[in-house]
């Protein structure tokens, strides 16, 4: 009963937030705006491939725009992987904006990021995944183009797990990987911008794959998603992700999330 | 008595003289389509501190801006505050009122405090309300910058500011707004 209460609660708490551009299984080139805080909620389910059992993940986040080439985002994960729903760890991420290009309803960007993590969660998989699952670091570049209404996204990233806690990372396994991504995004409706109340519906295609280095291991995910975006502030976002390629051992290679975001512009004033 | 009115037009005049009418500011946005995107522009602008009302078209990124106080702007803080949105100034419109302003080409003209460089223009006198719009860097495309660079040979284009061959060595890093009426 508890735990449901907690999930429960999780769903409704919906003062969540809106980074920019918009994809939901990966970050955008684009940086949220300067001086806005934003909150995140995500809701990840997936089957334990071996058991059938259902694993739930609630990744809360705090993004901060601290100007408008630079954000930083906390991280907390909690899980039920370990049959009690606990606090595991927790990350930072941060990006830093370097080209971009803008024209009337277009733009190319750039930008680097980088995330340290903790984790304290036992290991079950190859997957190298520092959101949610590993110790590590992940380091990378995403470049991003918009072009009216639909969103190209790519980023490339080194992914490197180190201990999680009491359990070390069992030395005849890769510790890092290659993951690449792919995302493509469209603004379905309104077919007319009139107003910041209008709900927006977005659809994404995005691909995600991992190579583990020194290893012919890897896969290849598929993840379409549905986005809505309430009153310009407010995003909801439904999504499936499923592997589609790949030879890597993972807990769960299909995953369902329920993403809800809000956003404070303008949360503190310039001196 | 009549003496007493010939001062005080006299007096009220130069005072206006002095002073810009900005009735409105026509701003648009480059590089964003989404409403989250456009939301975020009009927040910034919004909380410029002379900025009284922002109306925004989400369909072109452009905001018609009115002020609090008709003659105090600062175009460099819109901008401001469109690029710490994430995003940049595609064009900036002002639509101001003049009262004898002699405006000559490529020259430089001092009006109610502030310097406006005047590119491909007829000479002329203006009086009433002009559509004037921004060429300076980061006011315009990086492709409309370059092919506005021939309407001068002044540097002070490149800067935005005041440079050796424009005036007085004081006044060098003076900003300049570098203008031309809308056609």
């Amino acid at each position: 009963m508890r735990k449901f209460l907690i999930i429960t609660a999780s769903f409704f708490l919906v003062k969540i937030t809106v980074a920019q551009e918009l994809f939901v299984f990966t970050e955008p080139a684009s940086n949220m705006p300067a001086k806005s805080v934003g909150v995140r909620l995500m809701n990840m389910l997936g089957t334990e491939g071996s058991n059938n059992k259902m694993n739930y993940h609630l990744m809360p986040e705090i993004m901060v725009g601290i100007n408008n080439k630079f954000m930083f985002h906390a991280q907390g994960f909690l899980s039920n992987v370990n049959n009690s729903f606990v606090a595991e760890g927790g990350a930072i991420y941060a990006k830093y904006r370097f080209i971009s290009k803008d024209e009337v309803h277009q733009h190319f960007r750039m930008a680097a990021f980088g995330r340290a993590s903790y984790n304290n969660a036992l290991l079950h998989q190859e997957e190298i995944e520092t959101m949610g699952h590993n110790s590590g670091f992940e380091g990378g570049i995403i470049a991003t183009q918009l072009l009216h209404k639909v969103a190209l996204s790519s980023s490339i990233s080194l992914e490197k797990a180190v201990f999680n806690n009491v359990e070390v990372k069992p030395t005849t396994q890769p510790n890092s990987a290659i993951n690449y991504t792919f995302s493509v995004g469209k603004l379905m409706l309104p077919k007319e911008y009139i107003s910041y109340k209008q709900t927006n519906i977005n659809l994404m295609l995005e691909f995600l794959g991992q190579k583990l280095v020194g290893s012919n291991k890897n896969y290849l995910d598929i993840a379409p998603s549905i986005q809505f975006i309430i009153n310009s502030t407010a995003r909801v976002d439904l999504g499936y992700r499923t592997q589609i390629l790949g030879n890597i051992d993972r807990t769960s290679s299909t995953t369902y999330i329920i993403k809800l975001e809000y956003n404070f512009f303008d949360a503190w004033k310039s001196k | 008595m009549k003496k007493i009115l010939t001062v005080a037009v006299i007096a009220i005049t130069t005072a206006f003289q002095s002073f810009a009418q900005v009735k409105n500011i026509e701003l648009q946005a480059a590089g964003l389509t989404c409403s989250i995107c456009s939301k975020a522009v009009y927040k910034a602008i919004s909380a410029v501190p002379f900025v009284k009302e922002v109306k925004a078209n989400i369909k072109t990124s452009s905001y018609t801006i009115s002020l609090k106080d008709e003659n105090i702007f600062d175009f460099d803080a819109l901008k401001k505050a469109v690029v710490g949105a994430g995003f940049s100034v595609a064009k900036l419109t002002a639509n101001i009122s003049f009262i004898n302003a002699v405006i000559e080409n490529d020259t430089h003209l001092k009006y109610f405090g502030k310097t406006f460089h005047f590119m491909n223009v007829k000479s002329q006198t203006l009086n009433g309300d002009y559509a004037i719009t921004m060429l300076d860097k980061n006011f315009v495309t990086n492709k409309e910058f370059k092919t506005n660079s021939k309407f001068t040979k002044m540097k002070c284009y490149e800067s935005g500011t005041m440079e050796s061959c424009c005036t007085k060595p004081n006044k060098i890093g003076e900003r300049i707004y570098h203008i031309t009426l809308k056609s």
